[in-house]
């Protein structure tokens, strides 16, 4: 945490990587897009 | 006193600057951010476009957007001796995944068919998804046109007795993907008009789909490991917590099949109903190509589930009439529905792995024909 206080950048860049890495977990496992919804019972 | 101004910045006076180490934070978070979003969109872009993920992935049996569609109807038609297979869950893995089947992706029929065809320098790639209706087949032949590239692609439809279905000729359940709608220029009405609360959703998704290709190849990877849907995933997962009950779990589905399936076999068949509307814009675009052939076929249906022989009949008589009095020399027509014993059968209309090696041999005698 030291380091991180030290080097705000490094600390912006870290939290950019983790923030980026939990859009694409979202859009890989938890995003829905709607429109490919359809009525799966009727398949 | 001294140890702790060490670590504050100081501007050039010797006095700490305001919102320095803040500036810092917030530029390198949105530049890491930004550059690695940029970086696999860029990826994602390369993918699709060169068709990378095509030759690697198997996406048979789902559809998620329109210019994914377009994607894959493009990579395909920049090939040798384009082939489009459309048609329903005949040609996805659903139903073998569902029987425990290992592997099901690999014994599809486009997946048993494409090799085969390959060696006969052609390159088939199957636009077949679950639940599909004859207007959505439609919509993805005039996609294919609409997007025709200088070597005409030959398409082969695969019809299902479902697509007949009286249930489905109301217009709310005639198109099972709403994004093919605009496609369709009016032919299908949207009953669900004036729901503002899923159509935000919908423009949200279907223009995340069209402008950002990171999204929507993360929606095509989706299927992979929720297939065929997530809550099936989940509930697979659960299985071995479930393992007592699940004889009892077989004869609940084989009951509840029935219940679903038997009005497809019962129902009357009507040749002015929007799915016989919709083959017949199908079979009149076909005849319009006179460069290259449509071959379209009755899938095999199980003869244990066909109910009432007279019936079942007397409907792929007016199918064949219907369809035998549109084809002109560019169409093939073929009623396969009683191609294959019932032990081929997984359930009413979808094949073993064996049945669809069988039919996928069939399709290739058809195509070289």
């Amino acid at each position: 945490m030291r380091l991180f206080a030290r080097r705000p950048l490094l600390a912006g860049v870290v939290v950019g990587t983790l923030l980026f890495l939990a859009l694409l977990a979202i859009l890989l496992f938890a995003a829905d897009l709607s429109s490919s919804k359809f009525i799966y019972a009727d398949f | 006193m001294s140890s702790s101004r060490r670590l504050e910045p100081d501007g050039v006076d010797g006095n700490p600057e305001r919102g320095g180490p803040d500036r810092s934070f917030v530029a390198g978070a949105a530049a890491s951010f930004f550059v690695l979003i940029l970086l696999a969109e860029g990826a994602a872009r390369w993918a699709a476009g060169s068709g990378w993920i095509y030759r690697r992935l198997d996406f048979s049996g789902s559809l998620t957007s329109l210019p994914e569609l377009e994607q894959r109807i493009a990579w395909n038609a920049r090939r040798a001796y384009p082939i489009f297979l459309l048609g329903d869950s005949v040609l996805g893995p659903t139903a073998l995944w569902e029987h425990r089947v290992d592997h099901p992706r690999r014994l599809t029929i486009p997946a048993q068919l494409a090799p085969a065809a390959a060696a006969g320098g052609m390159s088939v790639q199957s636009l077949g998804a679950d639940g599909l209706l004859l207007p959505d087949l439609e919509a993805i032949d005039r996609t294919i046109e609409a997007g025709r590239a200088q070597t005409p692609a030959r398409r082969v439809i695969v019809l299902n007795v479902r697509m007949f279905a009286a249930e489905f000729a109301a217009s709310a359940k005639a198109l099972s993907r709403d994004f093919l709608r605009p496609e369709l220029e009016g032919a299908v009405p949207d009953a669900a008009l004036g729901r503002p609360e899923d159509a935000l959703g919908d423009r949200l998704s279907a223009s995340a789909a069209r402008h950002c290709v990171l999204a929507r190849t993360a929606w095509q990877l989706q299927p992979l490991w929720y297939f065929p849907t997530r809550r099936d995933a989940f509930r697979r997962l659960l299985e071995p917590a479930r393992g007592a009950a699940a004889g009892e779990d077989g004869d609940l589905q084989e009951a509840a099949l029935h219940l679903k399936v038997d009005p497809y076999y019962r129902g009357r068949w009507d040749s002015s109903s929007v799915a016989f509307r919709a083959l017949d814009a199908l079979l009149e675009a076909a005849r319009s190509r006179s460069d290259t052939q449509t071959i379209v076929v009755l899938t095999p249906q199980n003869p244990e589930f066909a109910g009432d022989a007279e019936t079942f009949d007397r409907n792929r008589r007016v199918l064949f009439d219907f369809v035998t009095a549109r084809t002109g020399s560019s169409v093939v027509y073929r009623d396969l529905a009683n191609a294959f014993p019932p032990e081929r059968f997984l359930d009413h209309c979808h094949l073993t792995p064996e049945g669809n090696r069988e039919y996928a041999e069939i399709l290739l005698a058809l195509l070289r024909s």
